[in-house]
């Protein structure tokens, strides 16, 4: 029932816990310091010598940015990962949270930034106005990296069919209610995400399919290249 | 004849004694010895990468922070000790106020004020332009400045004590012998208050050693972050714990230095009526400047944080977009609370038992052991938290061996090891602080307690306990603030889902969610007051 | 029968030996005052009676019962000792009724208490605190404090060490008074020979852990084995052995010389008021000391030794007078190492 209910991207191949919430890693950008055909379409492109001091991006210690260097390492393989990586130290501004990014790239400090989609979502919460917008990375490929909050039952759950009915409301009736205010997608397709985001984002958009699991297992390796590029 | 043979209860109370100081001492040998073992790779990894530049960081913050609040805390003790000038007497123990200031908080404030996206510089950028140059806080000064501000009032009331009980004296007989002002405080207060400065400057790097939530708000990458950022990016607690010993290494240096600057001065308290120095009136500019000084001190470290937090705190609870705070609030306040009263609960008998053996057990062993149980407040948070779990995971493995299986939630970060590594950490200000009772109480009295026909157990229970109240009460109150407060070890080793106020904030604030985190920053702020409020009280009596 | 037995006892601390092998007995109703310079181990040697500090070896014994022979020790509570302090150790947060019944472990414990503040003449405090009353009366409560459980044997550490000097001896008569009242045999700690004379049934001499010499205050006091106990129980004065006819009569007191021949490099200890000064020649008066009723001179003798001399007030004697030292009557010299 909750495989049926939650992609299979979305959950862990071997079904010890399903995601639940989704979270998307994108570019973000303002509309007054940069024109829509001059932005960069992947974050492959931001390692470009010609962003040097035009882009805002988050620091290795947050685990957003761990897990989004991790697909590069799975996608590139791990010298290539190092190279796009170290083009990202060079030329990005890096900050301690997304909504400093977006603060940042809606004073200017920087044209481009890359954040969590929820965090601008929620500047438009406080500011409609807030001027800055985003694009889905890299359409044009793979698609934009997606994280994942899930639950599972732990081996010494003392009510484990409690807690698997839980989860399976959670995955499908339940879905309003984890997502309600924080702009997160929903990981159920048949539950549509909230308004803001259709409006302003749009949610027709291609995701990485790479499983949680992937990632997460290449994590300390993302953690030691990050290292290895002096990204901060 | 009859022989009396029955073991003495002596030996109980040392082994008590001693078991209690094993548990504290075995988390932090164990990640000592961690060292002895090196994983060669994960060295390379780190000397070839980040480490060079995050014990640079380290030392320029230590010493930075160290200086600064040596120069600060000092120099506003001998202002307020020696000189009158307009608001005195108020600043004499407003300036001790930022103790209830946790740095995480004062550092998002900092941030969020003066930081690159924040109103101050918003307004800057209108007024000079976009290029226009702004110190930038983001950066090892920024920090530097918050951590100053927060942790000078350690330097400030040692600095106080020592001129109020040691200098006093001194230097009038100085000023009679014919010297001058400045120079009486040059040549015989400064070498006279030293070693209190120096304790102060001690405390003031441990406990900015101990910090990894902070400096990250300043992008300040120092060696205990690089312990948080392997131990929860890598999940390799065997790199996390030798980086770590680094991070005890440095802990070593600062109370090296300590020493150093202290000298081979041991100055007791000289005993004398503690009347001070006679102030001297300050008129003029110099007038002006002294209470700038001071008010420019409570206003940055103190009130303006508060006053900003007030102001956010009843924006977000009145405003319409209703975040369910007050709903996670009870669970969270709930959280800290439980935490902070199990804390003192066990720090408080585990140091009644250290302090009352020293009567009723051999003095040669618990001596000893009161000494190792001390050490635990010179080891960083992080060193704490990560050889506590080291020593349980160790003890899980014995027990396996033997055939004893623990659930094994109990190891991987439950609230037990929680409670553990904060006992290691806060059982030496709970045990200072009783013994500080048990003190008052003359071996003389013990003595005669025992004569009269009472066992060790009814003496402390009718004699040591009902004479150190007091000291019980302010030994509960340190613990339980300090615990209240903490940080380093919670993010650590807090079990899936458990968070506490300081986490709370410093969640909320490391997505720069400054207004939500207002009211549980405020909520630690008020309960740390209470120590501060005693503390200022006991100044003022003197 | 012995209040208490003391067998080769040995105690250290560290390498600091406090007693060395001492071995003591004190009889029923006997009051056994311990003297000694500060650091000698006197302190050492009541406390581990009381079982505060355990000892290395040896046994000690209280009536029939070992408490300590250097492996099993009995626990002070069970010792049935009373002890009473040079501060007091009175506990500030209780009465003094409450302090009294303190040791008392049953429900006669008022009873008892006012029985004993009865004693000591302080039932009219009975409510009061410890820091309301005087010293002396603070020395009474805690006294009647260590009576109360009818001890079988009483030990004193420098109780009256806090008093001033018009006070002491009435209270110390007065404790001395209670104690033989109360039948209670007692050992008592002072530096203070005064005191030792004064109070003891006997006197324990001790010097650096060891106990030097044991006798009645005029045996200690008139027969010291040593200069060291000599000096420690009063004034006295050495003379050469070689210098003996430097003082009329004493040469003559010796008796048989053959039979003191092996003492040659030995000296002679006389008390003051063993040297009567008169008219005459062999010696100079060097020093006069004014004691109210005394006068008390020193006494530069023809070889170089000086002896001091007790004199009546009203029989004055100028410095620098020439004198006869003699040896008064019926007072004998005590052989000492020289």
């Amino acid at each position: 029932m909750l495989s049926s209910a939650i992609p299979a991207e979305l959950s862990d191949p071997d079904g010890l816990w399903y995601g639940l919430t989704v979270r998307a890693r994108t570019i973000v950008y303002n509309p007054d310091e940069i024109a829509v055909d001059d932005l960069p379409t992947t974050y492959e492109e931001l390692a470009e010598p010609e962003w040097a001091d035009r882009v805002c991006m988050r620091n290795a210690s947050n685990v957003y940015q761990q897990s989004l260097v991790a697909s590069l390492i799975e996608h590139h393989g791990y010298d290539e990962a190092l190279e796009i990586v170290e083009g990202w130290a060079a030329n990005a501004d890096i900050m301690g949270n997304d909504v400093l990014i977006l603060e940042a790239v809606n004073d200017g400090l920087c044209e481009v930034g890359v954040t969590n989609h929820y965090y601008l979502a929620r500047e438009y919460d406080e500011n409609p106005d807030f001027g800055v917008e985003l694009i889905w990375a890299n359409q044009d490929d793979r698609g934009t990296h997606v994280n994942v909050s899930g639950g599972g039952v732990t081996t010494y759950s003392s009510h484990p069919e409690e807690a698997t009915a839980f989860l399976e409301w959670l995955a499908t009736d339940g879905q309003q209610v984890l997502i309600g205010g924080n702009h997160e997608f929903p990981a159920n397709p048949d539950v549509p995400p909230d308004e803001v985001l259709v409006e302003r984002f749009g949610v027709d958009f291609l995701r990485d399919p790479l499983q949680p699991s992937v990632y997460g297992a290449l994590n300390p390796d993302a953690v030691r290249l990050m290292d290895e590029a002096g990204y901060g | 004849m009859i022989v009396f043979r029955r073991p003495t209860s002596r030996t109980g109370w040392s082994w008590t004694s001693i078991v209690i100081a094993a548990l504290v001492v075995i988390p932090v040998a164990m990640l000592a010895t961690s060292i002895l073992t090196p994983r060669t790779d994960v060295w390379s990894q780190q000397w070839a990468t980040r480490l060079p530049g995050e014990i640079v960081e380290t030392a320029i913050l230590l010493l930075g922070v160290g200086v600064c609040s040596t120069v600060l805390g000092a120099g506003l003790a001998w202002l307020v000790s020696a000189y009158r000038f307009p608001g005195v007497r108020w600043f004499g123990w407003m300036l001790i106020l930022p103790l209830a200031m946790p740095s995480y908080i004062l550092g998002f404030l900092t941030l969020s004020t003066l930081g690159p996206t924040g109103p101050v510089q918003d307004q800057w950028r209108e007024w000079f332009g976009r290029d226009a140059w702004f110190p930038d806080i983001e950066s090892v000064w920024g920090a530097t400045v918050a951590f100053t501000l927060v942790l000078y009032p350690y330097v400030y009331l040692l600095a106080r004590a020592a001129l109020r009980d040691q200098a006093a004296g001194a230097y009038h007989a100085a000023r009679i012998l014919g010297a001058g002002p400045t120079e009486a405080a040059r040549r015989v207060v400064l070498p006279l208050v030293r070693p209190a400065i120096a304790a102060g400057a001690a405390v003031v790097m441990m406990e900015t050693l101990t910090d990894f939530a902070t400096v990250q708000y300043f992008g300040v990458d120092t060696v205990s972050v690089g312990v948080f950022r392997i131990w929860r990016g890598t999940y390799d607690r065997d790199a996390a714990s030798e980086i770590a010993t680094l991070v005890l290494g440095f802990a070593l240096l600062a109370i090296a230095i300590e020493r150093l600057a202290r000298g081979r001065a041991r100055f007791g308290q000289s005993g004398g009526a503690g009347a001070g120095i006679e102030r001297r009136r300050l008129t003029g500019w110099r007038a002006v400047a002294a209470t700038t000084v001071c008010g420019g001190v409570i206003v940055a470290a103190f009130v303006g944080p508060v006053v900003q937090l007030a102001v956010w705190a009843v924006r977000e609870q009145t405003s319409d977009r209703g975040t369910p705070l007050l709903e996670q609030y009870p669970e969270y306040l709930g959280n800290s609370l439980q935490l902070m009263v199990v804390t003192v609960v066990i720090c408080l008998v585990a140091a009644v038992v250290v302090a009352n053996a020293q009567r009723f057990g051999s003095r040669r062993i618990t001596g000893v052991t009161a000494r190792l149980v001390a050490i635990g407040y010179a080891v960083p948070g992080p060193v704490v938290a990560i050889g506590v779990l080291l020593a349980v995971i160790g003890a899980d493995r014995v027990l396996e061996a033997v055939g004893l299986d623990l659930p094994g939630a109990v190891a991987t970060g439950s609230f037990l090891v929680l409670v553990y590594a904060y006992v290691v950490r806060f059982l030496a200000p709970g045990l200072g602080a009783v013994e500080a009772g048990t003190a008052q109480v003359s071996d003389e009295m013990t003595a005669s307690a025992r004569s009269l026909g009472h066992t060790p157990m009814s003496t402390m229970w009718r004699v040591h306990l009902p004479l150190s109240r007091a000291s019980l009460l302010s030994a509960a109150i340190l613990v339980g603030v300090d615990a209240l407060k903490e940080l380093p070890i919670v993010l650590l080793l807090r079990p899936f889902g458990f968070d506490t106020l300081p986490v709370w904030v410093y969640n909320l604030a490391s997505e720069s969610r400054f207004q939500q985190a207002a009211l549980p920053a405020l909520s630690i702020i008020v309960v740390a007051l209470v120590p501060v409020a005693v503390l200022s009280r006991r100044l003022d009596r003197a | 029968m012995t209040a208490l037995q003391f067998d080769h006892v040995t105690k250290r601390f560290g390498k600091v030996v406090a007693l060395d092998d001492v071995s003591l007995e004190i009889a029923d109703h006997e009051i056994l005052a311990l003297v000694g310079p500060s650091g000698c181990g006197k302190s050492t040697l009541l406390r581990s009676i009381a079982g505060i500090h355990p000892v290395d070896g040896g046994t000690i014994r209280l009536g029939d019962r070992v408490v300590d022979d250097g492996r099993v020790q009995l626990p002070p509570e069970r010792r049935r000792v009373g002890l009473v302090f040079q501060e007091h150790a009175l506990f500030p947060h209780l009465s003094v009724a409450d302090n009294v019944g303190f040791g008392v472990r049953d429900d006669t414990a008022t009873a008892r208490s006012y029985e004993m503040l009865e004693l000591v003449g302080m039932t009219d405090y009975a409510e009061r605190f410890p820091h309301e009353l005087s010293g002396g009366e603070r020395q009474r409560v805690a006294l009647a404090r260590a009576l109360a459980p009818r001890p079988e044997l009483m030990l004193l550490d420098e109780p009256f060490a806090s008093l001033d000097t018009n006070l002491r001896a009435r209270v110390r008569d007065d404790v001395v008074e209670i104690l033989r009242s109360t039948r209670t045999p007692a050992v008592f700690v002072t530096h203070d020979q005064h005191d030792a004379l004064a109070v003891g049934d006997r006197i324990a001499v001790l010097r650096g852990g060891r106990v030097v010499q044991v006798g009645t205050p005029v045996e200690v006091f008139h027969r010291p084995v040593d200069r060291f106990v000599a000096s420690f129980m009063g004034e006295a004065s050495y003379v050469p052995f070689a210098d003996a006819a430097d003082v009329s009569g004493l040469a003559d007191d010796l008796g048989d010389p053959a039979a003191v021949a092996p003492a040659a490099d030995r000296a002679l200890m006389l008390r003051p008021d063993d040297i009567v000064l008169e008219p005459g020649d062999g010696a100079v008066v060097e020093h006069a000391e004014f004691r109210g009723t005394v006068w008390c001179y020193t006494v530069l003798l023809a070889n170089g030794a000086r002896v001091k001399s007790l004199r009546n007030h009203l029989e004055p004697v100028e410095v620098g007078t020439r004198v006869r030292a003699v040896l008064r009557p019926g007072h004998h010299p005590v052989i000492v190492d020289g």
